[in-house]
């Protein structure tokens, strides 16, 4: 499976070696620019547009190359190689993350540093550091779980299009069969919210209950919850917990989805 | 000698009609085998099964006594239709991934061949004209020691010089354990290769046997056999 | 006087017809070691065309038989390998393989194991096969003038016609 992510690299980092080094001219310039104007307020906003923008081409050309398989000459080759449909998809979906991962630390690494450039900083390491509670990195993980089995969606929809609609021509149907699945999730996450009404408190990690959750909730007053695809995450009384059984659930269902895709892929294609 | 490929009633079923029907085939070790019919007639669907880019509605497929899977992939060397090498390529780059994936890669052949084909290794796939991506694309396969070499259409789009340096390198790889199957519609270009005919129509063989046996008996080329069986 | 200018006359016609002599015997000469050298196996010379009709392993048979018969390949001389021999004329080796075999059952060429494939040296039976294969080409030839309607003393008058042309 090395083998075939070495080619998979080589065939992908012209591209997010370009996306990447076009960001950082645009971060420059705009970085300078605003500091002649001294408007410090669009930077924070300008700055995430860049980002966001980056990771959606590279995000579009990762998962381009998966439908090139299906769709195009060079199949032929990737499928009569001796691996297995999961290692095939396995190392795709490596090198993705790989890149994601990549250009996402250099971006904010960079964005970090033409800050300090403009800005004199006060914050010492070990203040940045103590953002890193487990509450964060908790959420930070469940959003990567998020962003992992998203991916691997995307790729089961592709694979599904190519079996069921034998037309090389409709290609785009897998963005639709891609969005129904993503409610039927997203709708059977909620359901299985409700049943698991169980939640593990962040920073003490404890298991509690709907019931002191909503109880804490009439107490203070911020609260708020999020849903992403990995997990459903409320927060109350200054502390935050996490919905055990959607993270579970999510967890499954991209192990699930990857396992069929790579059936798919291997005994179900017809190219 | 036994038999490297056993095809047993192999079907393959769309919705409007039948690829292949009850398809029955046996394959010797250190024989070229020559798969004859006009477009439609199943080749395309059968060389496709036997590479697991394609699966059977019905029937079973060995070879070297195992299910068309991981292993098969290994000991099967495909050239298709087309350009499937990766168009950020350059040859060297798909030296280093035939060589990467197929243990049975033999680098100085290939070396050997690329010379014999006029390519060289800083060419980029991108850039080649279709008469040298075919000779790229056999020189690979070729250069692999392969149990089951399966050519589709190797000469066909190519021109005449180009031709006779690909029959040549097919003719020298030959060696007696391994087999070849190679379909063509250019039937006259190549009967000479052939140990054994099989001729194909809408999924079914009309006819088969060895190349030299139905000359004999029938007093007639292979080409000639090709349109008394296939003719209006 | 008249004596000695006869003698030194004829002296120079004869070193004069010497040397046309000899130049002719050299020059026959040269070109035979140089066919023998060159023509001595199958390489080179014509391409062979295949007449699909027959199977090719006697068309092959066919076209070593001419040559054997020709003198272009003498008694002895080695056959190319089947290797060789089917990548020239670009047909499958086992049909090459298949000649051979059929040329050693009719006692033309016999095969020595690691060797490789000789044609026989025994005289009697390249005579032989000469002889066979033109009664073949003469009966061919009988038969299809007689179609046209000749008998044989107009055939015989005509090859007659024929040889005075050439010389």
């Amino acid at each position: 499976m090395g083998r075939y992510m070495k080619y998979e690299i080589k065939g992908s980092y012209k591209f997010i070696l370009g996306v990447l080094a076009i960001v950082l001219i645009l971060t420059t310039v705009f970085y300078s620019y605003q500091f002649k104007q001294s408007n410090m307020g669009a930077i924070g906003g300008v700055a995430y547009l860049i980002m966001f923008v980056a990771l959606f081409a590279a995000f579009l050309y990762i998962v381009d190359s998966f439908k090139k398989e299906l769709y195009e000459d060079r199949g032929y080759l990737t499928f009569t190689l001796p691996l297995t449909g999961n290692q095939i998809l396995g190392s795709k979906l490596l090198v993705a993350l790989m890149w994601f991962i990549i250009l996402g630390v250099v971006i904010l690494l960079y964005n970090g540093f033409m800050l300090s450039r403009f800005i004199e900083f006060d914050i010492s390491f070990r203040e940045i550091f103590s953002v890193f509670n487990t509450e964060t990195v908790a959420v930070g993980m469940t959003m990567f779980i998020s962003g992992v089995v998203t991916l691997i969606l995307i790729y089961f929809s592709m694979a599904l299009g190519r079996v069921t609609f034998r037309n090389k021509k409709i290609g785009g149907m897998w963005f639709a069969i891609f969005l129904i699945l993503n409610g039927l999730i997203g709708y059977t996450t909620l359901k299985i919210t409700k049943a698991v009404p169980y939640y593990l408190d962040l920073n003490s990690f404890k298991v509690v209950t709907q019931r002191a959750i909503e109880q804490l909730s009439m107490l203070e007053s911020m609260n708020f919850m999020s849903i992403n695809s990995a997990s459903v995450i409320v927060s109350a009384g200054g502390r935050t917990f996490m919905n055990i059984g959607s993270l579970i659930y999510t967890i499954f269902i991209g192990v699930a989805t990857f396992l069929g895709t790579g059936y798919l892929i291997e005994n179900k294609i017809d190219l | 000698m036994g038999n490297l490929v056993e095809i047993k009633g192999l079907s393959k079923n769309y919705l409007s009609k039948k690829a292949l029907n009850n398809l029955s085939l046996d394959i010797e070790s250190g024989k070229v085998v020559g798969i004859l019919g006009p477009n439609g007639s199943g080749k395309t669907t059968l060389i496709k099964i036997l590479t697991g880019l394609l699966r059977q509605s019905k029937g079973e497929v060995f070879i070297d006594g195992h299910n068309v899977g991981v292993y098969t992939k290994s000991i099967v060397s495909y050239l298709p239709d087309r350009n499937f090498l990766y168009n950020w390529m350059t040859i060297d780059d798909a030296f280093k991934f035939y060589k990467d994936f197929y243990s049975d890669f033999d680098e100085n052949r290939g070396e050997k061949l690329l010379d014999f084909m006029k390519l060289e290794k800083n060419m980029k796939i991108s850039s080649l004209s279709k008469g040298m991506n075919e000779k790229l694309n056999l020189t690979l396969v070729l250069s692999r020691r392969a149990k089951l070499y399966i050519l589709d259409e190797p000469i066909a789009g190519v021109d005449p010089v180009a031709r006779d340096k690909i029959l040549d390198a097919i003719i020298n790889n030959y060696n007696e354990s391994s087999s070849m199957i190679i379909t063509t519609h250019l039937v006259r270009d190549m009967e000479s290769l052939f140990d054994e005919v099989v001729f194909l129509r809408e999924g079914e063989i009309l006819l088969k046997g060895n190349a030299e046996a139905l000359r004999e008996e029938k007093g007639k080329s292979i080409d000639e056999i090709y349109k008394e069986v296939f003719g209006e | 006087m008249i004596f000695k200018k006869k003698v030194s006359l004829n002296l120079m016609i004869s070193m004069e017809a010497f040397f046309v002599f000899s130049i002719d015997t050299g020059c026959a000469l040269v070109y035979y070691i140089v066919s023998a050298l060159t023509y001595n196996d199958i390489h080179g010379g014509e391409k062979m065309e295949f007449d699909d009709k027959l199977p090719i392993y006697i068309q092959i048979m066919n076209y070593i038989k001419k040559k054997i018969v020709s003198g272009e390949i003498n008694g002895g001389d080695k056959l190319p390998s089947v290797r060789e021999l089917s990548s020239e004329l670009k047909v499958n080796p086992n049909t090459v393989q298949r000649t051979y075999q059929e040329l050693e059952r009719e006692n033309l060429v016999f095969t020595q194991r690691g060797m490789g494939t000789f044609v026989i040296e025994d005289t009697e039976i390249i005579k032989n096969l000469k002889k066979s294969m033109a009664l073949d080409i003469v009966n061919n030839f009988i038969s299809e003038m007689k179609e046209l309607g000749f008998e044989y003393k107009e055939i015989v008058e005509i090859i007659l016609d024929n040889k005075k042309k050439e010389e």
